[in-house]
């Protein structure tokens, strides 16, 4: 590749990572957000009248990461949570922070929830017990969770049998094995249901990540091209079959990787916090741009030869 | 053959092009729907005209059946409250929002469990059972409400018709019903059930379903949904039917007292006590206390906000994909440029005029336009949910994006030098 062809090729990867990095950003917002507007619950939360002897007997037929809520009848807005297996991480209850089965004992509060400090440590106090709390819920201060808490108490399940609400991944099919359909009620879906935001979200973001992803293609695509013509002008002047190969490898991986280092430190300095997910689909970006350039390049050079 | 020959050379990078376009323009349908989904809520359930202040209204026998059963046996004071009603009913600086979830009995119902007064709500549910008369009755969601309440929740029907609220008369034994969306398949617009309200037999008769996804605020919940739900309308003169019925009538009567009243968030608490007052002096009837709901309004806008920041953030998604397509577009136009410019140079020099060459190129490009519009077509006809003005917005958009695509690339065919000018 000349220097300006390199150029080309690397604006036109560094739009689709800066893309997908966007995208991996707002989705994660957007997921914090729809859960805000579900009062923290999937779209696919089922309702079951249950036991906690029933729930724990059957805990590893869930997936990892299904969570068990009940609602504390003492203190309005407040709830129990019991993570069954795992950790809850499939929906952010607030950024940075994720219960996991063995988080007994804390809490999460909304901005709004009074709590009190002892050694530095918050505390919220529900029906004369004190919690200590790991973390706020909510984007905002004023968010439709202001005034929740959410406790990670499995002594505050007593052993009646309540209304419990499951989430996690797949929890629909696996709630009607284990419970039986008759059993299970569906979760009326908060302020969520106002529009069609559940259903348009996912689709949206995965057309989102499939154009960034062809883009990727594209780019690898007219790098192996302009790539082709170098290596064949190095078989003329005589260079080897593993030179060239080697050449065009280190083009290959290196352009990726000095585009997301230029598109990273880009928007960092912008403020940008780069959550987990937008490094991933990143990353993915530069594999799929190696991957189709080293597939495509050597066939191209063979067609020339 | 040009056309063969052409397709055959760059038919790969013409796919991936009309492939990006088609994702993109039905990622943008989708976008349109929610947009179209959004400015209905938004101007609709959560308009700005619904910012108000929401009071309790309640009444003072609270804890004391005695004064209670004694005040309904009185004809005298029945009236008062009646009067009450009526009047609150008629006030323009006040709205009267009169709702109330006495579950009604329904006989040979349809419906299975979900429809069942205690669904969802953390109580057992009680099921079908037996009556009286050997019947199958089942208690069933319903939601009592004026035609306020109706009109200030933004409920509309999806199919059939609104009761006429004027008509409604618990007495004649037919009331006309509104049934929530999930419904749908089990009653037909003009059915009647059979009914027990508040202990006396009626015949409901359906005259329409609500559309999906209405809610009302109950209880502290702004998202009260309807779905389960038959709305059953408050009679239009309460006075009438407590004559005809005192003891069912009495219980009506209070009933829509215990609701909500919306002031314009310019009366103050103590501005809407003394519109009440004077009511009261009026009327007779003294027995009631009011309280100030924060919570309904504090719920409507945080509600507003989330939608409205969803829609936000799907718009930036949907503009961030549209940059990135148009990015490749052109990069792809580009690399198929390069590959046309020797053709172009060979028919410029044998003689071809520039209309003829861009008639030959231009048969690729109707290919391309054509493949994205089908590609589109389907990618929405694959979608759930369809919808006609955003598919025919994306259609024109799609339009105005191929002629600009072909005026750029016309422009750069005509643009390359004919090689005897610059002699190469």
């Amino acid at each position: 590749m000349t220097w300006r062809q390199a150029l080309a090729v690397a604006a036109l990867l560094m739009v689709t990572t800066g893309l997908v990095c966007a995208l991996g950003v707002f989705q994660a917002r957007a997921q914090a957000l729809a859960a805000e507007g579900r009062a923290l619950l999937s779209p696919e939360a089922v309702a079951v009248h249950a036991t906690v002897g029933e729930l724990m007997e059957h805990r590893a037929e869930f997936a990892v990461g299904t969570r068990a809520f009940r609602d504390l009848e003492e203190v309005p807005r407040a709830r129990t949570v019991v993570v069954l297996n795992g950790n809850w991480s499939d929906v952010a209850p607030s950024i940075g922070i994720r219960f996991s089965a063995s988080d007994v004992g804390r809490a999460l509060v909304g901005e709004a929830v009074h709590t009190e400090v002892e050694g530095g440590v918050p505390f919220v106090e529900v029906a004369g017990a004190q919690y200590e709390v790991v973390g706020r819920l909510g984007l905002r201060e004023d968010s439709l969770l202001a005034e929740d808490i959410l406790i990670a108490a499995p002594a505050l399940f007593d052993a009646a049998q309540t209304r419990t609400v499951l989430d996690g991944p797949d929890i629909g099919t696996r709630a009607v094995a284990v419970f039986g359909r008759d059993r299970i009620e569906p979760v009326a879906g908060g302020a969520n249901r106002r529009t069609t935001v559940d259903f348009v979200t996912p689709i949206v973001l995965t057309l989102g990540f499939a154009v960034a992803t062809m883009a990727s293609a594209v780019a690898a695509v007219s790098a192996a091209r302009h790539e082709g013509d170098r290596a064949r002008i190095r078989r003329l002047v005589g260079l080897g079959s593993a030179a060239v190969l080697f050449r065009t490898v280190v083009v290959a991986c290196g352009t990726p990787m000095i585009v997301c280092a230029a598109v990273l430190t880009g928007l960092s300095c912008f403020g940008v916090r780069l959550a987990w997910p937008a490094l991933g689909a990143v990353s993915s970006q530069c594999m799929v741009f190696v991957v189709v350039m080293l597939l495509v390049g050597p066939m191209r050079r063979r067609s020339w030869s | 053959m040009e056309l063969i020959r052409d397709l055959r050379r760059n038919g790969l990078l013409i796919a991936v092009k009309a492939l990006v376009m088609a994702v993109f323009a039905v990622s943008l349908y989708t976008f349109g729907t929610f947009a179209q989904s959004t400015s209905g809520a938004v101007n609709g359930s959560l308009a700005a005209d619904r910012d108000v202040d929401l009071y309790g209204l309640v009444d003072t026998f609270l804890g004391d059946t005695d004064g209670f059963e004694r005040f309904r046996a009185s004809d005298r004071d029945l009236r008062t409250l009646t009067d009450f009603v009526a009047q609150l009913g008629r006030n323009d600086r006040l709205d009267f929002l009169s709702a109330f979830d006495q579950p009604v009995v329904i006989e040979d119902f349809r419906g299975d469990g979900r429809f069942d007064a205690n669904a969802g709500s953390g109580l057992a549910e009680r099921g079908e059972y037996r009556g009286e008369g050997g019947e199958r009755l089942r208690d069933v969601k319903s939601m009592q409400m004026n035609h306020e309440m109706f009109a200030f929740s933004r409920l509309d029907v999806a199919s059939g018709s609104a009761p006429v609220w004027t008509d409604v008369d618990y007495s004649s034994g037919l009331v006309p019903v509104v049934l929530g969306t999930d419904y749908r398949g089990l009653y037909e617009i003009g059915d009647e059930l059979r009914a027990d309200v508040y202990g006396v037999r009626e015949r409901l008769r359906v005259t329409g379903f609500l559309s999906p996804g209405s809610a009302v605020f109950h209880r502290g919940d702004i998202n009260h949904y309807l779905d389960d739900t038959i709305v059953l309308p408050y009679p239009a003169d309460v006075g009438r039917f407590v004559q005809q019925d005192r003891y069912t009538g009495g219980i009506v009567a209070f009933a829509m007292l215990n609701t909500d009243i919306a002031a314009s968030t310019s009366m103050t608490y103590d501005d809407v006590i003394g519109e009440l007052g004077a009511i009261a002096a009026r009327t007779g009837f003294h027995e009631y206390s009011l309280q100030g709901i924060p919570t309904y309004l504090v719920q409507l806008r945080l509600v507003r906000q989330i939608v409205i920041e969803n829609f936000g953030l799907l718009g930036a998604v949907s503009a961030m994909t549209g940059v990135a397509t148009i990015v490749v577009c052109r990069r792809i136009n580009r690399v198929l440029g390069d590959h046309r410019r020797r053709w172009v140079r060979i028919c410029r020099t044998v003689g071809r005029s520039d209309r003829a060459i861009l008639r030959t190129v231009g048969q690729t490009w109707a290919v391309e336009y054509s493949i994205v519009v089908v590609l589109y077509a389907v990618g929405c006809a694959l979608l759930p949910n369809h919808h006609a003005y955003p598919f025919l917005g994306v259609m024109a958009a799609l339009g105005v994006w191929f002629s600009l695509d072909a005026v750029s690339r016309a422009h750069r065919i005509l643009a390359t030098e004919t090689p005897g000018r610059r002699g190469r």
